[in-house]
């Protein structure tokens, strides 16, 4: 079933392509895909392109997939090691989400954090207390790690 | 398929059948939905992925608005499991029909819209063009009119017409002969009343007439060789069709009579279970009796999914030897370590059958060392011999250098 599920996900993706997202497979390996998201344009991430690497567990999709960046990111719910901190990703896993949506909810993290729920605490600090050192961090960031 | 629908949609510019495709899937699988099941909370889903996903994922909620859902609340939609067979089976006659009309330019496509027009009427039995009309000569006109858009439509409703025209015939009071119900209230019977002999010559040319009123429209249907296609095709899906009703109305009514043939199967206290039940149970319904009991209780799990989508909610249910073949596939791909076939054969047969099978698949080099469903047992069983000569020769070795050591020592 998962086989099934990932080539009809992939065809969805090649037909109408997610904005700001694209995601395929790693070679021949269907359970192992490799994503980019674009930073929103509402955002410090603006202009920059981050890579995240997909793997699919073989019960897909009654288990969520493994999403982490790959590309360094200066967020307070993404770790220093590229784990996501998003709860559709564990118990809010729904085998009705795709992986286009799931790209789509990384996007909006992008743009509104929650510094309430934090994988990064410092970072998260930062956020609620100086905004604007925080944004200037993330563009830094950004300019440095995803352009 | 699927995908040939969508391209198809897009290739017609009918949105909206790309949204009528679209709310036929599950959620789930992604796919048409296969023998839908409806929640309590009104979403639908594939009975096999719903019950797989609450039972072997632990979760007792709907995937789509997170709500509680009990598999027990699963109620099957009889009605919509027949759509979906039906559009299913039959998107790629209408799309290559489709193509055959959008081929053919403006004039068809008015006259579709004609037919349009005409088809409401088919389902409440209205059109019976011989009753209805008063006066003769301009009614037959639009008669032969409706009726030639209409037999090009389906052949099926010349012959529901045919069989209007003898429910209307009767008897004429006077002369005993039969006639059309309209052609004796309106001119047999005065003709009757008036001259001695009974008008049979006029019907006769009458019913002349109207022969070469029916040889006309055929002509006209030849002519127009693209309703030739559509006609037959059109045809044999109303045949279809019926089979959908058929097979709809046989299951509500099965439904509805509870005399399920097929018992559930038996609720297994599966965290302190005995391997020996465990078994037993498996092998009631002829299943695979090996492997660790991890692999008991996940084929039991997949083989009560498969067991209770296929004959409590469809109401076509498939041949059980076809689930097992189903569930042995399954084990293939997902119960490790691999369990190999040995379907009942008897126990003494089973140990020879399985290293035979099993060098079989080493040799054809379908298992490899790395995979993960690499079994280390099956394949030290295969190489009994081998590894023997080993320990014998690592033995000669071990105690030559012994002895060795001894002579050193010395």
């Amino acid at each position: 079933m998962s086989l099934k599920r990932l080539t009809k996900e992939l065809k969805d993706l090649e037909n109408d392509p997610p904005t700001y997202c694209s995601a395929g497979p790693v070679g021949d390996d269907l359970y192992h895909w490799q994503a980019s998201i674009m930073g929103p344009p509402d955002s410090p991430f603006a202009g920059g392109v981050f890579f995240l690497s997909i793997t699919f567990p073989p019960d897909y999709p009654f288990k969520p997939p493994k999403v982490t960046f790959e590309t360094k990111i200066y967020h307070p719910n993404i770790s220093d090691n590229g784990a996501i901190c998003l709860d559709i990703l564990k118990g809010q896993w729904s085998p009705a989400l795709t992986i286009a949506k799931v790209l789509l909810s990384v996007c909006s993290l992008l743009t509104d954090a929650n510094p309430d729920d934090p994988l990064v605490p410092a970072i998260a600090n930062i956020y609620k207390t100086n905004r604007e050192q925080y944004d200037a961090t993330a563009k830094e960031w950004t300019k440095k790690f995803a352009v | 398929m699927v995908e040939n629908t969508e391209k198809n949609a897009k290739k017609f510019n009918i949105p909206v059948l790309k949204d009528f495709d679209s709310l036929l899937h599950c959620n789930i699988c992604k796919d048409i939905l296969n023998v839908p099941v409806l929640t309590p909370c009104n979403h639908t889903y594939c009975s096999r992925c719903i019950r797989d996903y609450l039972r072997n994922c632990n979760e007792k909620n709907c995937p789509l608005c997170l709500n509680d859902l009990n598999e027990s609340s699963l109620r099957s939609e009889l009605l919509l499991n027949e759509i979906c067979r039906c559009y299913k089976n039959e998107i790629s006659t209408i799309f290559t029909s489709l193509t055959k009309k959008d081929l053919n330019g403006d004039i068809t496509r008015t006259e579709n819209k004609n037919i349009e027009i005409v088809k409401p009427s088919k389902p409440f039995g209205i059109f019976k063009p011989t009753s209805q009309k008063t006066s003769l000569p301009s009614t037959k006109k639009a008669k032969n009119n409706t009726n030639s858009i209409i037999d090009m439509f389906s052949k099926k409703k010349k012959q529901k017409i045919g069989t209007d025209d003898k429910q209307n015939k009767s008897k004429c009071p006077i002369c005993n002969n039969e006639f059309p119900l309209k052609f004796l209230q309106e001119e047999h019977i005065d003709n009757c009343l008036t001259t001695s002999k009974p008008g049979k010559t006029e019907y006769i040319d009458l019913l002349d007439e109207q022969s070469n009123n029916i040889e006309a429209k055929s002509d006209n249907v030849v002519d127009e060789e693209v309703y030739i296609g559509d006609d037959s095709s059109a045809s044999i899906n109303e045949i279809k069709e019926n089979d959908y009703m058929k097979s709809y109305l046989q299951s509500v009514l099965k439904s509805s009579n509870t005399g399920n043939i097929y018992t559930p199967l038996p609720k297994l206290q599966l965290h302190d279970i005995s391997t020996s039940t465990l078994k037993q149970n498996l092998s009631r319904y002829q299943l695979n009796t090996q492997g660790q009991k991890y692999n008991l209780i996940q084929r039991w799990k997949q083989w009560d999914v498969l067991y209770t989508s296929n004959f409590v909610d469809n109401p076509n249910p498939k041949d059980i030897k076809d689930l097992q073949r189903e569930l042995n596939q399954w084990d293939m791909l997902n119960n490790k370590p691999i369990i190999v076939n040995s379907n009942n054969s008897g126990h003494n047969g089973n140990e020879s059958h399985k290293v035979v099978d099993v060098s079989e698949m080493f040799d054809n080099k379908k298992i490899n060392i790395k995979d993960d469903k690499f079994s280390r047992h099956q394949w030290e069983v295969k190489n009994k011999r081998e590894y023997k000569k080993l320990i014998i020769v690592a033995k000669r070795n071990l105690l030559k250098e012994k002895s060795d050591n001894n002579i050193s020592v010395k």
